[in-house]
């Protein structure tokens, strides 16, 4: 069943873009291909995934950090009635992998403490959660997913709308409480470098990651997200101010404008990267000297000593969320833990385990200026960044997906 | 009672009990498939049923819209051209390293070749992940392969040997290796050793022998090695997509993109069934040139 598996694989790697890949492809490889049409089972309902991490060559140790432990038990304001739950069961589905791992630590340990909430542990998935819903047997409480799909299926009809009676979001940033959702991280697509290259003279932005004159060397881009980002990065490179790329892009011709300016870096490109780990590993062993790349890795890499640079200037920034099936029993107790995980306290505990960031400004207040530097959502970062229109890939992904494989394969 | 009516009598008895046991030994074979034919049933005809339904709904509305899109935008039947053209190239490769292969396997005593065999298996127990990253160390710019041509003075500049179509089909290739060794070993082993003998003592050279007796009878393993390969070569993705360059895209890849981030599911499934149709067309033509049907029936 390779296209199973390989489905699952995919997508999950590129929601979680640590180390769930690894763990998938374990499951990979100890079950490979069975005959068949291919794609079949892809349709007919994706297999699960079972929680177990398989170490594999290249994870990441983002999850060590010493600090987290300092400090004693995690304290959140207005969570100090440890039987606020008792006897109610909430079932999470995340990404699985260091994501989940660092969720564990701290969100569902201390939501389970502080509100005597019993917690079970499942992987998430679009298909499963479609199939649950259409089948009216709902088992999960909450379950993650990128914004942007977040978005489609709350459209579809498959999710709770978001009570925002329970949950506080009085401190959030812009689009960060959906109607159905509520971005619980954010995560960045930026420009990475090789600082024994460019070192004395870094690239400032994607107009220098297209100019292979005064940057020459070997480059890596993403193809896995498909137009979502590229289209942004190439309006940039075509001397666009961040703040007018979707208006742009929104304008007649301003998506031909962005592949016309794409045309140019093809030929540079030597890899057009697929997986997350593949641009700090191709960064790292010098076979590209610029790339565009997921922050989570590249920390990482950094953190192993690699001599890679982020320039946070004119990344894009994206979110993950938390939602709630059509259909699920316990509603409060869903709306209540999503509003235990994005109170400032928890956010910022979450961000010590894994570099990505809150979407409560509020909890870079509790936070080492160390950590902030590294946070693509602190104010010093997310300033220089663009976010991810979510509205307009929600209206036009389908099309310009097809449109840059087209162009892609050309 | 004449002679002869009652050995026509005793005719018709016995042609009774061997209908009967004919037909009770029939049931039996009925009764014996019967769990096969329903895990079949349950867990391939009938997803099919439905992938062949969602592919022509929309909401609650039928229509050939999916299919429509797919003849009409270049980008799926480039695809589709691409994911076919990599796998016979595949299947060639496979054929091509496999048969040796499997005939040394097959001409060496059955333990060592059973040890070998672990040596064949290898990259298929090996993690995706961790099999890309030897081919990296091993074929990228400044992988081991071009440091030593480097080194010996054979070339001048780097060879490009991965993010291309080389890449697509030295990683494949690797995997699927086992599905054509594998069959084509069983059937190997089981050609009879006398008949090549009865050949050279006939005249033949070993070379004569080969050709005209151990290749026609070898010819059901790579036949069915060959379709092994190339229909589950039709439906990777994750190696063409982590080793290939931006070309090598297969047509799971974009099945999996509809699912995952369009969640456009019925597209989705008509991409699958046209590849799931043209897959059986191929299969038809190929039985049809091959008489795959016969060769599975005799030969060894």
């Amino acid at each position: 069943m390779a296209i199973d598996w390989e489905a699952s694989l995919r997508h999950l790697e590129r929601q979680g873009r640590l180390r769930r890949r690894q763990f998938l492809r374990a499951l990979l490889a100890s079950g490979l291909t069975v005959v068949g049409a291919p794609g079949l089972i892809a349709c007919a309902g994706r297999q699960q995934a079972t929680p177990t991490t398989a170490p594999a060559g290249g994870q990441t140790p983002a999850a060590a950090s010493p600090t987290a432990a300092a400090g004693g038990e995690l304290k959140v304001a207005g969570y100090d009635n440890p039987n606020k739950w008792k006897g109610k069961t909430l079932v999470f589905a995340g990404f699985g992998g260091a994501m989940q791992d660092a969720q564990r630590k701290a969100v569902l340990e201390p939501f389970a403490r502080l509100t005597g909430a019993t917690i079970v542990e499942d992987t998430t998935d679009i298909g499963k959660l479609k199939a649950m819903v259409d089948a009216r047997a709902v088992e999960w409480t909450v379950a993650q997913q990128g914004t942007f799909e977040s978005r489609v299926l709350g459209k579809q009809g498959y999710l709770e709308p978001i009570d925002y009676s329970v949950i506080d979001k009085a401190n959030f940033f812009e689009d960060v409480a959906g109607e159905f959702d509520v971005a619980v991280i954010y995560w960045s697509l930026i420009l990475a470098y090789r600082t024994d290259k460019f070192g004395m003279n870094p690239p400032q932005g994607w107009k220098d990651f297209w100019d292979v004159q005064k940057f020459p060397g070997p480059r890596a881009m993403d193809k896995v997200d498909g137009p979502v980002g590229n289209l942004e990065f190439a309006l940039m490179a075509d001397g666009v101010p961040k703040d007018q790329v979707y208006q742009v892009l929104r304008s007649a011709g301003g998506v031909e404008r962005a592949f016309k300016k794409l045309d140019e870096i093809k030929p540079h490109v030597t890899v057009w990267w697929e997986a997350g780990a593949q641009p700090a590993q191709l960064l790292t062993d010098g076979e590209v000297d610029m790339a565009q790349a997921w922050n989570g890795r590249i920390d990482a890499a950094q953190r192993q000593g690699a001599p890679i640079a982020i320039q946070w200037n004119e990344g894009l920034l994206r979110t993950d969320s938390f939602i709630v099936p059509k259909g699920v029993k316990e509603k409060e107790l869903a709306m209540d833990f999503i509003n235990f995980a994005t109170r400032p306290e928890v956010q910022a505990e979450l961000s010590k385990y894994i570099p990505y960031s809150p979407t409560n400004a509020k909890a870079f207040d509790l936070m080492t200026e160390e950590l902030k530097a590294r946070l693509p959502s602190a104010p010093a970062q997310k300033e220089k960044q663009l976010l991810a229109d979510a509205s307009f890939w929600l209206e036009n992904l389908d099309r310009l997906t097809e449109q840059f494989n087209d162009w892609l394969t050309k | 009672m004449t002679t002869g009516k009652v050995l026509a009598e005793r005719t018709y008895q016995e042609s009774i009990i061997s209908r009967r046991l004919e037909l009770r030994r029939q049931l039996g074979y009925i009764v014996l498939l019967l769990p096969t034919l329903l895990l079949l049933l349950v867990l391939f005809v009938y997803p099919i049923a439905r992938l062949i339904v969602t592919s022509v709904y929309d909401g609650n509305q039928f229509t050939l819209e999916h299919y429509r899109r797919i003849v009409e935008v270049d980008l799926y039947l480039r695809v589709l051209r691409t994911t076919f053209t990599i796998a016979l190239q595949v299947t060639l490769l496979c054929l091509i390293l496999g048969y040796p292969l499997a005939y040394f396997l097959a001409s060496v005593r059955a333990r060592t070749a059973r040890l070998l065999m672990i040596l064949v298996l290898i990259p298929f127990w090996t993690s995706i992940l961790v099999r890309t990253y030897a081919w990296m160390v091993l074929l990228q710019r400044q992988g081991v392969f071009n440091r030593w041509l480097l080194e010996l003075g054979l070339i001048d500049e780097p060879l490009r040997m991965m993010y291309n179509r080389i890449g697509v089909l030295v990683g494949m290739t690797h995997v699927l290796l086992p599905f054509m060794v594998l069959p084509a070993y069983a059937v190997m082993r089981g050609i009879d050793p006398n008949l090549l003998r009865a050949a050279y003592n006939l005249g033949a050279s070993p070379f004569q022998a080969f050709l005209r007796v151990f290749l026609p009878l070898s010819l059901p393993g790579i036949a069915a090695g060959s379709l092994l390969v190339f229909i589950l070569a039709l439906g990777f993705f994750i190696t063409p997509a982590l080793m290939g360059g931006r070309t090598d895209m297969m047509i799971a890849q974009l099945i999996e993109t509809q699912i995952r981030t369009q969640l456009n599911f019925p597209f989705a499934a008509a991409l699958a069934a046209v590849l799931l149709i043209i897959t059986l067309v191929i299969f038809a033509i190929y039985n049809r040139l091959l008489g795959l049907d016969k060769m599975f029936g005799g030969g060894y």
